[in-house]
């Protein structure tokens, strides 16, 4: 996939300005392919902050509704400015191969999360969201904006992860002012979202299949993917191990005292480093990985070298949810993981493939040359009203 | 006189469940009924015999917590292959002769199968149809004159591996199966009285692996047979539907899934809970539609092998009796009514003296089990009646 192939798409003014985190980052240190970004917001002060630079553009959107002075935190207007700009907006995305949406939900903006996927999606054009939830200190009207907003994302996205901001902190948030932890945290995003970025922009020793991605993500455009990822770069001697021991304890895979890794069933494992990047360091990294998944887990690497990179080692790590699995809520017991026995059908074939079906590895129920064990909703071609 | 316990064990797809009854003055009483989820069952077919086994002690454990212990159980079976087949045997006279019950029986074992050891299938149960003397239809031809007797059995078949699979499970367990007993047969044993045995009734049981049918009619077994379609083609329809897993579609189905769209509740939304994204929510009308559709090609799939077995579903003037797990989706029994055009009602055990509370609660689930117990009864009834193998082959060589 070429870089003018993936667009990078902020919503709203907290993610604006880590879009120019990212695209100042792409500018320094992969100067061959400049990111597209379009940073879109309704409020016009982000013109200010955004230093131009090439592959960048800013859109402020719903002016006529707006004056250009944003939401005030109303979500409804969010969605309803961007249905008035709706056809110059998606004139302005063109047809890119992949879009990377990031939006911070909590502020009004972001209430055009809904209808700019579903355009996106209407145009066959994959997306993967960074949506964050916004800090618990943030106020009870960010948290409702928020819990409303984000549903309507996770219905629309190919695949999807919600961020709690608070999340991205953990470990570090007693050591740091108030000004840091907000960079902090925008770096943290930046870091992961630029390296995905890499992955699927630039070719490395280890090719990642970007198609192969794309296909994954619009295999069932029915629910989302959903994915949560952790990013750690290191230095010097034992740069690697390092890596590992931040990836593998990294708070971004604890979700609701479950593991993540362990229970992803596809994780994409993205290394940048420079010239100077051995294929010892290579096998540390993978093999620590792996010993923090199950053996049944499907894992997609890249790689990338760039010399501006040399004597460092970044790694982004996205672990897709194993779709058959799930947190069942035990009364009295909290939150259990089941993990149910794949099947011969799950190595089939691109298997990064779904649901696991409970008739994999049973004989089918075929009566007049029809095998009912197929959905009936399938077989009968009928669109669900969700 | 000590009262004899008398166990039975259905080990369906999802739940295996035993049960403890005793017989005081003719009437059976159910003791205990107790049931696990099962492992190692699918579409009604055990996979995995270990986990069965496991499945199996886990719920004698259980009754034996109540001070109960069970060495001879009658255990339930059902299957996709399940066979049904019609015979005919004939004993033809010289010259007109009045039939005794031994030229009936001489005629019934014409028209019995002969099992050999090693053939695929195993004889369930034999279900006497209706005699023809001389062409003519009749009931019992004992005391009439002809000279030629036609007898016609039904006979249940299933394929020996999965039958010797469920005994070898009860035995590991340290069971005794007594008789293995088609769960149709189980289910009308208990659902069905004399009188909806005349008119004529259909038995559902529609379960979580499968749906098992049996139909009566002038009480006599015309139909009998399994589709391999239950309740977990409806959570496995919405675990694909809304790729979540078949616990949170298990869950979604029990909650929210009908066998008709239901208009009050079709506007709402479901909220779904996953590890890796926010909590989502789906339309209950898509839900319901998932759900719906499932069972209404099933009932349909059922209604059309019924017609090509020639059951005429008008003429059962008894109705649909439904049981199984399924039976509870909401809406299904109206549902049911109006794809079979026959009056349908969630079966429930007759012909019982006392019903533990966990069973009245709901009956429907618990048919199967307890048919299986009335089937064990009558079985010893039958025995103290029949003379023994041995005191037949004495009186036949005697002459």
């Amino acid at each position: 996939m070429k870089a003018e192939d993936i667009l990078f798409i902020s919503l709203g003014g907290a993610a604006a300005s880590i879009a120019r985190r990212i695209a100042q980052g792409a500018r320094r240190d992969l100067t061959q392919a400049p990111m597209r970004v379009l940073i879109l917001d309704t409020d016009d002060a982000v013109l200010q902050e955004v230093v131009h630079t090439d592959g960048v553009s800013v859109t402020i959107f719903g002016t006529q509704r707006l004056g250009g002075r944003g939401t005030g935190g109303d979500h409804t207007l969010g969605m309803g400015a961007f249905r008035d700009d709706a056809t110059t907006l998606m004139q302005q995305i063109g047809t890119p191969r992949l879009v990377i949406l990031l939006t911070c939900c909590g502020g009004g903006t972001s209430g055009a999360a809904e209808p700019l996927l579903r355009l996106l999606r209407e145009r066959g054009i994959a997306n993967v969201v960074f949506a964050t939830e916004p800090f618990a200190f943030e106020g009870e009207a960010r948290r409702r904006s928020a819990s409303v907003v984000l549903p309507t994302i996770c219905e629309k996205a190919n695949a999807v992860t919600t961020v709690p901001l608070a999340s991205l902190l953990a470990g570090a948030s007693d050591e740091l002012s108030m000004s840091q932890s907000f960079a902090y945290v925008a770096d943290r995003l930046a870091a992961g979202i630029s390296l995905l970025w890499t992955q699927l922009v630039f070719p490395g020793y280890i090719q990642f299949d970007v198609e192969y991605f794309r296909q994954y993500l619009e295999q069932d455009s029915y629910v989302p993917l959903s994915f949560t990822f952790a990013d750690a770069s290191a230095k010097g001697e034992g740069r690697a191990e390092a890596v590992v021991e931040a990836l593998t304890h990294s708070s971004r895979f604890q979700v609701r005292g479950q593991n993540c890794l362990a229970s992803a069933s596809h994780v994409i494992v993205g290394v940048l480093a420079g010239e100077d990047l051995r294929l010892c360091e290579l096998d540390t990294l993978m093999t620590g990985v792996k010993k923090a998944l199950s053996s049944q887990v499907e894992v997609m690497l890249g790689t990338v070298n760039q010399p501006s990179f040399n004597g460092q080692l970044s790694v982004v790590v996205l672990a897709f949810a194993a779709t058959n699995t799930d947190v069942v809520e035990q009364p009295g017991e909290g939150l259990q993981t089941v993990r149910k026995r794949s099947g011969k059908g799950a190595k089939a074939g691109k298997s990064l493939s779904a649901v696991k079906d409970r008739f994999d590895d049973v004989e089918c129920t075929l009566i007049d040359g029809v095998n009912y064990d197929e959905p009936t909703y399938v077989r009968r071609h009928i669109r669900l009203k969700r | 006189m000590a009262v004899r316990v008398l166990g039975a064990l259905d080990i369906g797809t999802q739940t295996t469940t035993l049960a403890a009854g005793e017989v005081i003055d003719g009437a059976l009483r159910v003791v205990r009924v107790v049931s696990t989820p099962t492992h190692g069952v699918k579409k009604g077919v055990i996979r995995n015999i270990g986990e069965v086994t496991q499945t199996i002690r886990k719920v004698f454990a259980e009754m034996a917590k109540h001070k109960i212990d069970l060495y001879d159980v009658s255990v339930s079976f059902s299957a996709q292959e399940i066979k049904t087949v019609r015979r005919t045997g004939t004993k033809s006279f010289v010259s007109l002769t009045v039939m005794t019950e031994e030229d009936v029986s001489d005629a019934q074992d014409a028209a019995s199968s002969n099992e050999l050891p090693n053939s695929p299938d195993i004889l369930l149960q034999r279900f006497q149809q209706r005699f023809r003397v001389n062409e003519q239809s009749v009931e019992t031809p004992v005391g009439m004159k002809g000279n030629l007797l036609e007898a016609s059995v039904l006979e249940v078949l299933a394929p020996r591996t999965a039958v010797e699979a469920l005994r070898t499970a009860v035995a590991q367990a340290g069971m005794h199966t007594v008789d293995v007993v088609f769960s149709g047969c189980a289910d009308a044993a208990a659902v069905l009285d004399s009188q909806l045995r005349s008119e004529g009734a259909l038995v559902l049981n529609f379960g979580a692996g499968t749906c098992d049918y049996l139909v009566v009619a002038n009480r006599i077994v015309i139909a009998a047979g399994t589709l391999a379609i239950g309740g977990h083609h409806l959570s496995n329809d919405l675990a694909r539907a809304f790729k979540v897993g078949q616990d949170v579609a298990e869950r979604m189905k029990i909650e929210r899934g009908a066998a008709q769209i239901q208009p009050d509740l079709a506007g709402e939304r479901y909220s779904v809970q996953t590890m890796f994204s926010a909590d989502r929510t789906v339309s209950v009308h898509a839900i319901q539609t998932v759900t719906t559709e499932r069972v209404n090609e099933t009932l349909n799939l059922l209604r059309t092998l019924l017609i090509r077995q020639g059951v005429a579903l008008s003429d059962l003037r008894g109705g649909v009796w439904l049981t199984g797990g399924t039976a509870a989706l909401p809406n299904i029994v109206d549902q049911v009514s109006t794809v079979l055009e026959c009056s349908c009602r969630l079966g429930a055990p007759l012909n019982v003296a006392e019903l533990p509370a966990e069973v009245s609660a709901a009956p429907y689930r618990y048919t199967t089990v307890i048919g299986l117990l009335q089937w064990h009864m009558r079985s010893i009834a039958n025995d103290v009646r029949k003379p023994s193998f041995l005191s037949r082959v004495r009186a036949y060589f005697k002459g």
